[in-house]
């Protein structure tokens, strides 16, 4: 056979599997997996109940803030909500621990964070015993010498000298950097055995020229044990 | 001993948000005349605590839209006719003796582009202003600055569950400590089949060895074993979740060619009973193209 007349019946076979590639291409299925995983802890005797909840400050509509500094509180309106408390359960019964508190910085504008400042109290209406700033929590047993460093017992939250006067003025609490919310700790056989809880309140100051956007951190509240000794 | 918690602060100045929309991802190379999916890398969740409260907890975990290895990215290098869809199943999470079902997540997507999709290709045809690509489950919110905010989303985008119900199983009564169950036939079952009885208790099966019977590990869910009475229903529900759409791409007229993206978000709600551990689930993404509507 001469060669030349084989070549029409190549290009029909060509075309036939372009034609059958087409197919394939447009009912077409691909699958890619991922895998997620999911770690879950408890501590039955030595752990939060509660952080406090979420919080949002508008600066009023108007656009930025310009040649002044604005500050705005947490508690401007005088009540002291109970999903602001921190509440923590020990019934170790032995041993005790910290409490810190860290903050993102801002949307990586670090300077805000110096802005931020944290007090905290011991008004709530959880019934207890009111010792130096925390409310040991009814039922509760055992040591009630805990450390408050940031207490601010008495006044109002919605001025700025209650998170700037003494003793606010050499005790550190601005997050800038950890500051201790609670100090705990204890040598055995010592300890705490319930809960104990202590509110917080936050000032915030908004340096003059920021600029318009939404501003966010996360503070990140820590619990570590601080047990000198031996617990059985 | 080192215990975390978050909470969120955040500051709102003006009314007037940056809507930002970024174009900082690595170039990829489409590929003439195919549609390609790829997928995000692990999507793991930060530890979950659980405390001595009552009510479930939540859990969340949003994928970066800036991340390329958090996002799901459709490389669309076709010119003509094809129309895609991707879909998204997952299977239970589950440790080495319990399990979290499918049934407690739920699922979003977020982008920095308030379409729902996210544009990161120089060599584009955007048809229109949303690209055409439907993103049904899309949570509108570019700064993730409280992880309940897209909770409207997450709370009608429920993974959801189907099986087969077997009225007649168990067979016989069985207590809170049977592991070998009566059944009417065995053969309705799998080894590795999650199986849930009229309680709620999940069970996963472990070996089939008769024609009437099934082996059982009780207590595979939260929920504690309990006794069942005999013909109450064995519900064996699939491997894996029903499937939810999260993109649908209809060609349009004009033809759509670039590199498209969008970030996946996950919840759980985990019960206080829950037993602790490290739980493992996964994530199938499926990717469907036709020249016709058959796939969308």
């Amino acid at each position: 056979m001469n060669p030349k007349q084989k070549k029409p019946a190549v290009l029909t076979l060509i075309t036939l599997l372009l034609t059958l590639n087409l197919i394939i291409a447009s009912n077409a299925v691909a699958q890619s997996t991922t895998p997620t995983t999911i770690t879950i802890t408890r501590n039955e005797f030595f752990s939060f109940v509660q952080t406090p909840a979420n919080i949002k400050i508008n600066h009023p509509a108007g656009g930025a803030v310009d040649i002044y500094d604005q500050t705005y509180f947490s508690n401007d309106n005088g009540e002291y909500p109970l999903d602001r408390q921190l509440i923590v359960r020990d019934t170790r019964n032995c041993g005790g621990f910290n409490v810190t508190l860290t903050a993102n910085p801002f949307n990586d504008v670090t300077t805000l964070n110096n802005g931020l400042r944290v007090v905290t109290h011991s008004q709530s209406s959880l019934a207890g015993n009111e010792m130096n700033g925390v409310k040991y929590i009814d039922g509760y047993t055992g040591d009630q010498n805990i450390i408050a460093p940031l207490n601010h017992s008495s006044g109002s939250f919605a001025i700025a000298s209650t998170f700037t006067d003494p003793p606010f003025d050499t005790v550190d609490n601005v997050l800038d950097g950890p500051v201790d919310i609670m100090q705990a700790g204890l040598t055995a056989p010592d300890g705490h055995n319930g809960e104990m809880a202590l509110g917080l309140a936050y000032a915030f100051t908004i340096p003059k020229y920021t600029p318009p956007n939404t501003y966010f951190t996360l503070l990140t509240f820590t619990l570590t044990d601080d047990t000198t000794g031996t617990c059985p | 001993m080192i215990l975390c918690a978050i909470a969120a602060i955040n500051m709102l100045i003006a009314p007037i948000l940056i809507n930002a929309q970024v174009n900082n991802f690595a170039s990829q190379e489409l590929t003439n005349g195919i549609i390609q999916m790829i997928t995000p890398d692990s999507f793991n969740f930060d530890p979950a605590l659980l405390g001595s409260n009552t009510e479930p907890i939540s859990v969340y975990k949003y994928g970066d839209p800036n991340d390329p290895n958090q996002t799901l990215r459709i490389l669309d290098g076709e010119e003509s006719n094809l129309n895609f869809r991707v879909g998204l199943t997952i299977s239970d999470f589950e440790s080495s003796s319990n399990a979290i079902p499918y049934s407690n997540f739920s699922i979003a997507s977020i982008s920095n582009n308030t379409n729902g999709v996210d544009i990161n290709n120089e060599r584009l045809n955007p048809p229109s202003v949303n690209n055409q690509i439907d993103t049904p489950l899309h949570c509108n919110e570019q700064n993730i600055t409280d992880p309940t905010i897209c909770d409207t989303v997450f709370d009608t985008n429920q993974f959801q569950a189907s099986g087969t119900l077997i009225n007649s199983d168990p067979s016989i009564d069985i207590t809170n400590t049977d592991e070998l169950i009566a059944v009417a036939d065995s053969s309705q079952y799998s080894i590795d089949n999650i199986i849930a009885f009229a309680s709620g208790e999940l069970a996963k099966i472990t070996a089939i060895p008769a024609a009437n019977l099934i082996r059982v590990q009780r207590g595979y869910s939260a929920t504690e074993p309990t006794a069942q009475t005999s013909g109450s229903g064995i519900i064996i529900t699939n491997s894996v979740s029903d499937e939810i759409t999260i993109l649908i791409g209809e060609e349009p007229t004009n033809y759509r060619l670039g590199y498209y993206s969008t970030a996946v978000a996950l919840r759980g709600i985990i019960d206080q009973d829950q037993e602790p551990g490290t739980y493992t689930g996964t994530i199938t993404f499926t990717l469907y193209t036709c020249s016709d509507l058959s796939c969308i």
